[in-house]
């Protein structure tokens, strides 16, 4: 009998492919049930190599601290492979969370993909 | 020092050995500060601001989030003839003079005593490229100081939880003023400021130019060694939430200064 | 300054707690001593660890910062951290370190090793 409590609303992601950004559809919810699933979109997205790493939230419900903590393990790990990563779709809420948290100072916020992926 | 009783002094044992008790305890008690509950800054000096200190807990490395690491970083004094307490009273009568620009320390008018805040004016690096440093201002509380050392302890929302102590001593011979660190980033965003974004190396330079610095007073030329001991590698996931409890002394730089950032439509005001 | 001016002897009390009977000053020059003991107690089993503190001379802030260490390790180890015998002003230290959260603070040895034996957490 597995014991372990389980979220109601997992985080998922879904990798797609747009020149040499990469993007990860983000949905659901990024809390400390998420670490396994962010642990292995950034893998998979890692494997195909790209230039740029683009993180879609405009289908994540909700984030916490912890979920704050995860993003930032992904910032660390891009850097470490020297992919320059970008954020969309952040609701106005979780904007200003970026804000405060000065997570904006370390990662682009984008309000689209359109304009994330027209960056330079 | 006079006894009031007339007590034999026995040959065997050293005439220092039997001090006045109570007034040698009294003075072991005085290095240490008084517990405060929330800090008061009772008086905050030209340059400084309190708005976060006041208020606040002071915090050990148990309620921060990241990594624990014992930092050390020491000068050997060569040939200097002064104790190690005249260089520690030298220190921290002049302390303020040895800190870089980018971290700036501002003494209340009682200085280096226990009680006493020492109020930081600071830049915190934030990302390479984007050009500025943030500036904070915040402080730290003397807890402890001795003849030939004090210790400071960090407060809420400051970018470390722990302390840091100063101290000149002897050993092998010489005299060795050091600076060390017990600490944890406070949240991840610290953390990874410090492993990632420079953090680290701009540590490494503050406390290198304050050693070079008073060791120059001196007429002393010599390099800083550094050790760095990982206490505890695993992160502190209890404490994860203090990234919103540090929200707010960012939000109160934020407010303060006009960082660079991607603003909707493109950005218009980012560097290339 | 001194070096090491400390002793610091291992008692098992229970088959769980051990007792530190520290004899001296706890100062950043202790800690050879002091993890040298808490490696002996931990190799013989110890689940709660005692900081007796009566005949602690005199602990200036290094020695807080190795109290720091030594807890890190302990609660690294699911292991508890106790301790009893302080005097006023060092009681007051562990409250400004604030460690009096993270360390149970108890009036004597009974009482921590009471305290040992209950489960759960010291808060």
């Amino acid at each position: 009998m597995n014991l372990q409590p389980v979220s109601a609303n997992p985080l998922v992601a879904i990798l797609r492919q747009a020149d040499a950004t990469t993007i990860l559809d983000l949905s659901g919810e990024i809390d400390g049930f998420a670490d396994e699933a962010m642990d292995d979109a950034y893998m998979r997205a890692a494997a195909t190599n790209p230039q740029r790493l683009l993180l879609n939230f405009a289908a994540v419900d909700y984030i916490n601290s912890t979920g704050i903590a995860l993003i930032v393990a992904v910032l660390a790990k891009a850097r470490r492979d020297k992919i320059t990563l970008l954020t969309c779709g952040l609701s106005e809420h979780y904007q200003e969370m970026f804000r405060i948290t000065r997570l904006s100072d370390f990662i682009p916020v984008f309000p689209d993909e359109e304009s994330a992926l027209a960056a330079p | 020092m006079a006894d009031e009783q007339d007590k034999p002094v026995s040959k065997e044992v050293p005439e220092q050995e039997h001090p006045n008790e109570d007034a040698m305890q009294q003075a072991e008690r005085d290095h240490w500060a008084r517990p405060m509950g929330h800090i008061r800054a009772d008086e905050v000096p030209p340059g400084a601001s309190s708005a976060n200190i006041e208020g606040r807990d002071v915090v050990n490395p148990t309620h921060g989030f990241g990594q624990l690491w014992r930092r050390t970083y020491r000068i050997r004094l060569k040939d200097v003839q002064s104790a190690p307490a005249e260089v520690m009273k030298y220190w921290k009568d002049h302390f303020p003079e040895f800190q870089p620009d980018e971290n700036r320390f501002l003494p209340t008018s009682d200085g280096v005593q226990p009680g006493e805040l020492v109020f930081i004016d600071a830049k915190l690096i934030n990302a390479p490229g984007l050009g500025n440093l943030t500036p904070m201002t915040s402080g730290v509380m003397v807890i402890y100081a001795d003849d030939e050392s004090f210790t400071v302890m960090t407060p809420e929302g400051f970018p470390v939880s722990g302390f840091n102590t100063f101290s000149v001593y002897e050993e092998d011979g010489g005299i060795f003023a050091q600076v060390q660190g017990l600490e944890r980033a406070t949240d991840p965003i610290y953390e990874f400021g410090y492993r990632f974004m420079g953090g680290e190396t701009k540590q490494d330079r503050t406390w290198t130019h304050v050693l070079k610095s008073l060791a120059a007073r001196y007429g002393i030329d010599e390099d800083v060694e550094h050790t760095k001991t990982c206490l505890d590698p695993s992160l502190q996931w209890q404490n994860v939430g203090n990234v919103w409890k540090n929200a707010f002394v960012r939000t109160t730089l934020y407010k303060a200064t006009t960082p660079v950032r991607w603003l909707f439509g493109g950005g218009s005001d980012k560097k290339p | 300054m001194p070096k090491s001016n400390v002793t610091v002897s291992v008692r098992k009390v229970t088959p769980t707690t051990s007792v530190f009977d520290i004899d001296g000053e706890v100062t950043g020059y202790a800690e050879e001593v002091l993890m040298d003991a808490y490696n002996r107690a931990s190799m013989q089993g110890a689940k709660n660890i005692a900081l007796n503190f009566i005949d602690l001379d005199y602990m200036n802030s290094s020695g807080i910062g190795l109290l720091v260490t030594l807890l890190v390790r302990i609660q690294r180890q699911k292991q508890k951290l106790l301790a009893f015998g302080l005097s006023e002003h060092y009681k007051q230290i562990f409250e400004l370190t604030r460690l009096n959260e993270a360390i149970g603070i108890y009036e004597t040895e009974e009482e921590a090793v009471r305290a040992g034996a209950e489960v759960g957490t010291v808060r």
